[in-house]
């Protein structure tokens, strides 16, 4: 039973120590009373004050307001809202590694203060201000000597399958994640996986002797309980999955995308320019969010976010949202999120009811959008009609800032050198018909020195 | 650390898992109608994975108590070298 003011959030609900709600537009938690002794423990030992000044951990305030189920509730804290909400299938190799090491570094930190890691899914990570942070702070249980860590197998399932696939197998398997909801079988990471990983004893025993033992024991009623692991052998296991992630490389090389910068068709006047059309559309509208569509590595989305603004800069290709990432951390920037993106499959909602993680759509509106040299690869590339994309992008933003490349451009050209031009209605007028009738053109530039010309278009409809 | 060097060790740390595995690891465990007991937590754990997660746990707090001994017979013999050599130059 709730109040009608509250509303439970749809992802939380399988930790009966409590759950998310809504109340006024404001993220709260309660805490459930069969908890409480673990959350004065967290609150009281001293773990709560190291998490949070090594901003491992997302800080709370308690809240006096009436729980939603009074009849089970101990507190309601509210925790600090994360500004953009993004899943484990929409990271890029470096943020996967990222989350998972800390997620070992909060578990590590728990230990000093015997309390261990309840869950060890990557659904209990955000980013906030460029940096992973642990978002559950329900998840610490009290720890006794010779208590296995309950979350191994979800964190081999969530983080090392994942990471280890990415590494030794294919970048693109982490979108397997999107389809296991509590992370990859070990079974299938183990199969996919190269010969030459079973003689890494970390990959070896976390994964492939870890299924194995998954499988011998699947269906039995085990008794468990008088198996000891001590402390020294727990500080093993998280070392050694420490060490196996550290040594995880990946390049972004070799893909006709992470070079596209390089690669593009612009003199450097016209360059210019569009960074100073881009620019000044910006301070025209001073957006307190934009999303980048088809960003590539990024640069165009650092006009917005070194103003401040909450960028997220989105891309479908590996390599790009890699670079992108490695740039941000390089240079500590706290205002981008580079995200792995297929705008033409954004990430749908998964789940029970579909509705545990939330569509890329609903986490919108933006309040701005920039669609940049992006235009000629969803119609040519994908075959979407413009007035498809039109109703698309008038659904996610306000403001829209966009870039028309006409067909005889070198670009679009490039695009239809394999492959039979059936775009006869590709034309600039017939994009300015079609987003006519959902976004007033309050201004357009023709990019200097090439064909190309930039929009700021504002949503009638919003 | 060299690749050969890597490859003796990891075979000789996967050596004992591969013998222990089939024989006292799940030997050991006696199958019962009361089910996996491994501490708090809502999520199931998954028996297999606590099996394992015990075996590998041996053997990797083994290699850390060994790697800490290890250093400290090492700073240990430095020690002892160190004051020898400070004897000997002592007139």
């Amino acid at each position: 039973m709730t109040t009608n003011r509250s509303e439970q959030l749809p992802g939380s609900f399988r930790d009966p120590d409590g759950f998310l709600f809504h109340r006024d537009g404001v993220l709260y938690r309660q805490v459930n009373v069969p908890y409480k002794r673990d959350y004065d423990h967290l609150m009281a030992s001293g773990l709560y004050q190291v998490l949070i000044q090594a901003d491992m951990l997302i800080p709370h305030e308690e809240s006096v307001m009436d729980a939603p189920r009074g009849d089970i509730a101990y507190k309601v804290i509210r925790p600090e809202p994360i500004p953009f909400v993004s899943y484990p299938y929409e990271w890029c190799f470096g943020q996967l590694r990222d989350a998972a090491l800390m997620t070992l570094r909060v578990q590590r930190t728990a230990l000093q203060f015997n309390m261990s890691l309840k869950d060890g899914s990557g659904f209990n990570t955000q980013f906030r201000k460029g940096k992973p942070v642990f978002i559950d702070t329900l998840s610490f249980a009290q720890y006794h000597e010779g208590q296995p860590w309950v979350a191994y197998r979800q964190f081999c399932q969530h983080f090392l399958a994942p990471l280890a696939l990415m590494a030794y197998k294919d970048i693109r398997l982490n979108q397997l994640l999107r389809i296991y909801v509590d992370g990859l079988p070990l079974d299938l990471a183990s199969s996919l996986l190269p010969a030459s990983t079973r003689v890494k004893f970390s990959l070896l025993s976390h994964i492939h002797l870890h299924a194995r033992s998954q499988a011998h024991f699947a269906g039995r009623a085990v008794n468990t309980s008088g198996h000891r692991l001590s402390r020294m052998g727990l500080l093993g296991i998280i070392d050694n999955l420490e060490s196996a992630i550290r040594g995880m490389k990946w390049q972004p090389v070799g893909t006709e995308w992470a070079e596209y910068y390089e690669d593009t068709n612009y003199s450097a006047e016209a360059s210019q320019h569009k960074r100073q059309v881009v620019a000044e559309y910006l301070d025209t509208i001073k957006p307190a969010s934009v999303w980048d569509l088809g960003a590539n590595a990024g640069i165009f989305s650092r006009l917005a976010s070194d103003r401040g603004t909450l960028t997220i800069s989105v891309d479908s290709d590996a390599a790009a949202v890699e670079k992108n990432y490695l740039d941000a951390v390089a240079r500590g920037e706290t205002h981008i999120l580079p995200l792995m993106v297929d705008l033409s499959n954004p990430s749908p909602g998964i789940g029970w009811e579909n509705k545990e993680r939330v569509s890329f759509i609903e986490r919108g509106p933006a309040d701005a959008a920039m669609a940049l040299a992006l235009i000629h690869h969803l119609a040519i590339s994908n075959n979407l009609p413009l007035g498809r994309i039109a109703s698309f992008l008038a659904e996610i933003c306000r403001y829209l800032i966009i870039e028309f490349v006409p067909k005889d451009d070198s670009q679009v050209q490039r695009l239809l050198r394999t492959r039979e031009d059936v775009f006869a209605d590709y034309t600039q007028q017939s994009f300015e018909n079609e987003f006519r009738r959902y976004f007033a053109l309050e201004e357009s530039v023709a990019i200097r020195e090439s064909q190309r010309t930039l929009y700021l278009m504002r949503n009638m409809r919003r | 650390m060299s690749v050969s060097r890597r490859l003796v060790i990891t075979i000789a740390c996967a050596i004992p898992v591969l013998l222990i595995l089939p024989e006292t690891a799940y030997g050991s465990v006696t199958p019962s109608g009361s089910g996996v007991s491994a501490g708090v937590g809502y999520i199931d754990p998954g028996a297999g994975s606590i099996i394992i997660q015990i075996i590998v746990g041996a053997i990797a707090g083994g290699l850390a108590l060994a790697a800490m001994y290890w250093k400290r017979a090492k700073a240990f013999l430095a020690n002892l070298v160190a004051k020898r050599r400070s004897n000997d130059d002592k007139p």
